[in-house]
């Protein structure tokens, strides 16, 4: 019989709702960093994100296999290719191929444009810091992208550059989460080692 | 086996609706956010109220809920309307944990129909709105899915033409409630019944706003520090209303003595008018606070 202790901390109700409202706080303050290391039990912050919105009604793609079975149980979403993904899970630290092209909504349903949650390290704190600016920012926020291939931001900005399509960025590193929104402008900074 | 294992609760659990269903709020919420506002479409559950008594905003507080809230519901400024303590009773029982308040500072989460509060909102508070109505457009296309084409093209030519008529005939814009304001240069929202009073405060704001509509099925957003216009011409500027009495005097409420607030016409009994602020907590608190006021005053 399957018992509460059996089910990781990331798929309790309690535990998705904290998530849940620290990625809208995200989403709504692009770049500002959140740490769900108190809700997570030591899974990866990207599981954490899937684990808080995806279910038997959307499409999951992970091209990578970074999911283990067990995820994917958890999870209970149809596994899909990029183009028919609703959700996209990938490693931020190589460049995204050629033929990856994200599902970037339609004029009529720009909410149909994917959300991608990218695995890095050192978000906030490592790596090329971006300048960022838009809805859901005062005046301009920085944000170190950690190990993210710098071609992410370039082709991020090919899929945004006809708002409102385009795709949503979560990037998360082990504990902490930052979002891209369609809406940022995102200006690269001098790179400090 | 000799028993079965009872159904697992899932349908009353914390916040009344299921997991599925808060799942699909919060997905079609941060979309919401990432499109500002963008109408996005979720499938309505079937709520304890009638639809069209706030059943969108309702199911967008229950998907935000966690046991560390504290929740306040206004009613057209008020907290102790009928409608606005029957919800908030209502989340507190289906959200064990929650706390209630009536002070607009003490609140994580405001569940409001028709006004923004005074106090300016800080960046750890939500505001959800109860929408009758969800599209700008209605007023100048019938159908759904032109309006959608024109939402995504930011075409509001026709809109334009509608506001400019109204100019035209009345010498200014007439809309008195649910102002059409685009949102950070692209989307046109209907920003709720709201009165124009309160559009400004969508602008540039530190909290987040959210937007149910319950019948539509759609949800909506105005994130922190987001452009909030609300259309106008150059040579008629967007105007608040106007509490200016006969004598050019600004009126105050009768209660707390505030001329900077939203106030209600009240009949007197002796047949003249009186005022007094719409956002009931702000003029408690005014009132607490204005004999340092005085003093202070005075003493400058
Ligand atoms: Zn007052």
């Amino acid at each position: 019989m399957t018992t509460a202790l059996d089910v990781p901390a990331v798929y309790c109700p309690k535990h998705r709702q904290r998530l849940f409202r620290q990625l809208l706080d995200c989403m709504a303050r692009p770049g500002s960093v959140a740490d769900l290391a108190a809700w997570i039990d030591g899974a990866p912050a990207a599981l954490a994100v899937l684990a808080a919105l995806c279910d038997s009604e959307v499409s999951v793609a992970d091209q990578q296999g970074l999911l283990t079975d067990g995820d994917w149980r958890f999870l209970e979403s149809p596994q899909s290719t990029v183009p028919a993904a609703r959700f996209i899970f990938v490693d931020g630290a190589t460049a995204p191929a050629p033929n990856f092209e994200p599902a970037l909504g339609a004029l009529t349903t720009p909410e149909q444009g994917a959300t991608i949650v990218i695995r890095v390290s050192g978000l906030g704190t490592t790596g090329p810091k971006v300048r960022l600016s838009g809805p859901g920012i005062a005046s301009h926020r920085d944000l170190a992208l950690g190990t993210l291939h710098p071609d992410w931001i370039e082709r991020r900005a090919a899929w945004c550059r006809f708002f409102p399509l385009g795709v949503d960025l979560i990037l998360c590193d082990e504990s902490r989460v930052a979002a891209l929104p369609r809406t940022t402008r995102v200006a690269r900074m001098e790179i400090h080692r | 086996m000799r028993a079965r294992r009872r159904r697992k609760p899932a349908s009353y659990g914390f916040g009344f609706l299921d997991e599925n269903a808060k799942k699909e709020l919060r997905r079609a919420l941060l979309k919401a956010v990432a499109i500002p506002g963008h109408q996005v479409p979720y499938a309505s559950r079937e709520m304890p109220i009638a639809r069209g008594f706030g059943t969108g905003g309702l199911q967008v507080t229950l998907a935000l809920l966690g046991d560390d809230d504290t929740v306040k519901v206004i009613d057209q400024g008020s907290d102790v309307s009928v409608n606005a303590a029957n919800l908030r009773k209502f989340f507190a029982l289906v959200c064990p944990g929650v706390r209630e308040t009536t002070r607009t500072a003490d609140a994580t989460v405001i569940q409001t129909r028709h006004r923004i509060p005074e106090q300016r909102l800080r960046d750890d508070q939500i505001l959800v709105f109860q929408v009758p109505y969800p599209d700008a457009l209605v007023v100048v296309e019938p159908s759904a899915a032109k309006r959608r084409e024109m939402h995504g093209a930011a075409n509001y030519a026709r809109l334009w033409t509608k506001l400019y008529e109204d100019m035209v005939a009345f010498d200014e814009i007439t809309i008195s409630h649910r102002y059409p304001t685009r949102i950070a240069g692209h989307y046109v929202i209907d920003p709720s019944p709201i009165p124009r009073w309160d559009v400004p405060k969508l602008n540039m704001a530190d909290c987040l706003y959210l937007f149910g509509a319950g019948r539509e099925k759609r949800i909506y957003a105005v994130p922190p520090h987001t452009p909030a216009e609300p259309l106008s011409f150059s040579d008629v500027p967007f105007r608040v209303e106007d509490f200016t009495d006969e004598h050019g005097h600004r009126r105050a409420c009768a209660r707390c003595r505030a001329t900077d607030t939203f106030l209600d016409e009240l009949p007197g009994a002796d047949g003249v008018k009186t005022y007094q602020c719409s956002d009931i907590d702000h003029c408690t608190e005014t009132a607490k606070a204005e004999p340092c006021e005085r003093s202070s005053k005075s003493a400058a």
